[in-house]
């Protein structure tokens, strides 16, 4: 038997050992663990071993500590499986600490991250997105960098759709753009791209993806982990209260969202506090005065102590009493455990602490010295002068592995029987359109500074100040005296993952990877944001572990690093659950950002060619979702092609050979094409005929394959048909006010931009 | 015609990051003794026709509340009385 070096006291100790195992659920579910009964078992296993009973700060961390949120209980054995190996030597950090740090060029690196916040939204739209943003921005921060960019996929239900609890879709959706929206704006980060996504199976669980990449000197970078002894530890920032307490519990069960306890669970954001701690955390990362930095997220301090110390090979001995505290009437588990937003927790040799609180106090921080690193892998709690907490970190932040079952799709091929062709494609166009999926984004885009800082160079929309378009990706330059940019882009496709996570995670990773090349730039690197159901569920379980599959297969095809990612399972609430929603941040390097393409058709007469062999299949497609019709099969993307055009692409990005480009994703060919002509309100005349042959319909509405629409000057064809060969073809040309269709000398369709305008931008006009 | 007030506050126990940034800037400004600051957001609607109550309510559940965090109070401005009031 482990022998107790000193004593938790008597008085604090809650009785476990030997208890049944329905006093040990009674024990989970009045202290709100969220630990099952494997899980109690364990702990009073555990327990009986060192001979003494836990006390209650010790069953509380054990709570946080393995919940899905933090250990990843679900999930790390696949991510194991699928992620280890995916490796390029331009990696700093990859899967290692809070975000991933990625060579920018031979002095700085860049670093991102995106993670989910989506129970917290759920319950409390804008205080859920607001903290989405500012915790993201902190996991960037930590690593020592400047946050540069903000990105961030939505997903929202159907407008008019059923109340979630207490509230409307729209009061949903309002108050997640608006907290994503104030919390950026009041930082001063730009928001510059994501997406927007609606869907009924989100109608009880909305989904909100915050992203954030940042801008470092190679030295400059701070490791998440503590392997100095004898550095004492900070904690600096906003105060620590009762709100967010039990946040992770929360987040890793299915939501219920009319039960009380959810208040404690609300966090509302301060942005006023996060803006200054940045200066201040920049200052002292310049200065080299930290030796480890992690932001406090889920689980509070006792996930960021304990997994910094872990992970550095070191121990704690932490004195509760020294935390900095909103109300002093909290008990010390609940001081250990709260998740109050805009927290660090810094590690730094003592002899620093006169400098660094000169820039604390010179910034208007408030800061404390909650404790120091000892040897052993130990964490020591002191409250009051008595010892609550002794236990050694193996056992506390490693948490159990579950290689849960899962179920595979089984694959139904059947035909389906597509519907006649519509009998007026002009209208059948004016209704793709202006459906939520595809119609402007710009309601929720112009809400958020994109422009701030001042080193956006390709906007989220493009075209003249009046006339603007989606564009694919935004590029920033993130440093004044380089050229060189950062391409954003994320997103996913749930409706495919939904028909096939397999092949629907391909297309969303494809998509991601043609929005970077439309821009001329080169992806660099990946960060995934997992969005599945339940992981008890074994189909839910088996589109998680298939979606894995798909990102690993494309990594290694593609040679793309995976650097950081988050999952966050159980969206299950009011009876449904979410569609497999695997987001894709992708990062892309630009040279030069003065030759960086863009979307809108920029003059009249440039020739009109597309890039890529076709690939007629509307299953999911947004066309066939308005017209009622649901086949299942999906096809793999082709992966060869994508590589052999991103050469071309980027040789002709080079050469400026494009007056612009797009690539055709939801809403198809036509959606593309009439997207190039709304950026300067320039229209085309094309011909469907060049295309295989096919249905009109599917020429114009489906979304598959790797295709570009690229437009021309005639002083370039010879070029450009030199450089792509047979990959392009010329379909037609620029000009006019009006869109103009023909396939096999039939119009299909003629009518005036500024129409087709007006219906894009009707979209989401009841949305929001 | 009825003017109707929807006034929304935060429930105890959420803190309102607005009213804790006003009351640090009162310590700073010398108000030493200032203890707690709360905000009230107050709509007042002009609302035609009979139905003025339930429209009112309708408004703010649907477009101004969460009951997760706020509380909510009904009054009628020219009456100056209160005709609901709930979380």
């Amino acid at each position: 038997m482990t022998k107790v070096k000193r004593s938790i006291p008597v008085n604090r100790r809650i009785k476990i050992i030997g208890r049944s195992p329905k006093d040990l659920m009674g024990i989970s579910d009045s202290l709100s663990l969220g630990l099952n009964l494997d899980e109690m078992t364990q702990l009073r296993e555990y327990f009986s071993s060192i001979g003494r009973d836990p006390s209650e700060i010790e069953l509380q961390a054990m709570g946080q500590a393995w919940s899905e949120h933090c250990c990843y209980k679900s999930s790390k054995f696949y991510l194991k499986k699928y992620f280890s190996g995916i490796k390029r030597d331009y990696v700093r950090l990859a899967m290692e600490d809070d975000a991933g740090v990625v060579d920018f060029d031979s002095d700085h690196v860049y670093v991102l991250k995106m993670e989910s916040h989506n129970h917290p939204s759920a319950v409390e739209p804008y205080g859920g997105a607001a903290t989405g943003v500012g915790g993201i921005i902190r996991d960037v921060l930590c690593m020592g960098a400047q946050p540069v960019a903000l990105l961030d996929s939505l997903y929202f239900g159907i407008p008019g759709g059923p109340q979630n609890g207490p509230l409307s879709q729209k009061f949903i959706t309002g108050r997640i753009v608006a907290g994503v929206r104030d919390y950026g704006n009041r930082l001063g980060i730009p928001n510059v791209s994501g997406s927007v996504y609606f869907n009924e199976c989100y109608n009880h669980n909305p989904l909100v993806n915050a992203g954030c990449v940042g801008i470092a000197r190679r030295d400059d970078i701070v490791r998440s982990r503590i392997s100095k002894t004898g550095d004492i530890l900070i904690l600096a920032g906003g105060r620590t209260g009762r709100d967010g307490i039990h946040g992770v519990n929360f987040a890793s069960k299915d939501l219920d969202i009319q039960r009380n306890e959810n208040i404690r669970s609300v966090q509302l954001g301060n942005p006023i506090i996060e803006e200054p701690l940045i200066h201040a955390i920049l200052d002292i990362v310049e200065e080299k005065l930290v030796d480890g930095m992690k932001d406090l997220g889920g689980g509070g301090l006792s996930s960021s102590v304990g997994e910094m110390c872990f992970s550095g090979g070191t121990g704690a001995e932490v004195l509760l009493d020294k935390v900095l505290l909103k109300d002093e009437s909290m008990e010390p588990w609940e001081i250990w455990i709260s998740e109050s937003q805009e927290r660090m927790l810094l590690a730094v040799d003592s002899k620093n602490l006169q400098r660094i609180s000169e820039i604390f106090n010179s910034w208007d921080i408030e800061f404390s010295v909650i404790g120091k690193v000892i040897q052993g892998q130990v964490m020591n709690i002191y409250y009051k002068g008595e010892l609550i907490l002794d236990l050694p970190l193996s056992f506390l932040t490693s948490g159990p592995v579950y290689c849960r079952h899962y179920t595979m799709r089984e694959r139904n091929e059947a035909t389906v029987e597509y519907p006649p062709e519509p009998s007026d494609y002009n209208s059948a166009l004016r209704d793709v359109l202006s459906s939520i999926q595809v119609g402007s984004r710009w309601p929720v885009v112009r809400q958020y500074d994109f422009t701030v800082r001042g080193s956006t160079v390709v906007k989220p929309f493009s075209g003249t100040s009046t006339e603007q378009t989606h564009s694919d990706a935004t590029i920033i330059k993130p440093l004044e005296n380089s050229m060189k940019g950062l391409s954003l882009t994320s997103g996913s496709n749930p409706l495919l993952c939904h028909l096939d996570p397999y092949a629907g995670t391909l297309n969303v990773l494809c998509e991601a990877y043609r929005n970077i090349l439309a821009t001329g730039s080169m992806p660099h690197s990946i960060v995934d944001c997992l969005n599945f159901g339940n992981p008890e569920n074994s189909h839910a379980m088996g589109d998680f572990v298939e979606s894995v599959e798909a990102i690993s297969y494309f990594c290694r095809k593609m040679e793309l690093p995976v650097v950081s990612g988050n999952v966050s399972l159980y969206n299950d609430s009011g009876g449904s659950t979410i569609f497999p929603t695997p987001t894709i941040m992708m990062v892309g390097l630009i040279p030069d950002v003065s030759k960086a393409v863009k979307t809108p058709f920029r003059n009249k007469g440039d020739s009109i060619y597309l890039i890529g062999k076709d690939e007629f299949n509307i299953n999911g497609s947004v066309y066939s979702q308005l017209r009622g019709v649901s086949g299942t099969a999906v096809p793999i993307p082709d992966l060869q092609e994508l590589s052999e055009i991103s050469i071309l692409v980027m040789k002709g990005a080079e050469d400026g050979l494009f007056e612009s480009l797009h690539d055709i994703s939801e809403g198809g060919f036509i959606t593309a094409i009439c997207e190039m002509a709304f950026g300067n309100m320039i229209g085309f005349s094309v011909d469907l005929s060049e295309m295989k042959h096919g249905r009109t319909a599917f020429k114009l509405f489906s979304e598959m394959g790797n295709r570009f629409i690229a437009a021309v000057r005639p002083e370039n064809e010879e070029k450009f048909t030199k450089l792509f060969g047979k990959i392009a073809r010329k379909i037609g040309i620029t000009g006019g006010k009006r869109a103009v269709v023909h396939d096999l000398a039939m119009t299909v369709i003629d009518l005036d931009i500024e129409d087709l305008k007006m219906s894009w931008n009707s979209a989401l006009k009841d949305v929001i | 015609m009825p003017r109707v007030r929807i006034e929304v506050s935060y429930l105890k126990g959420v803190e309102d990051p607005e009213a804790v940034t006003i009351l640090k800037n009162l310590r700073d400004l010398g108000y030493d003794n200032v203890k707690e600051v709360r905000i009230t957001k107050a709509y007042d609607l002009l609302i035609p026709g009979k139905n003025y109550r339930k429209v009112a309510t309708e408004i703010a559940e649907k477009l101004m509340v969460n009951p997760v965090i706020h509380h909510m109070e009904l009054k009628i401005l020219d009456e100056g009385k209160k005709i609901h009031s709930g979380k």
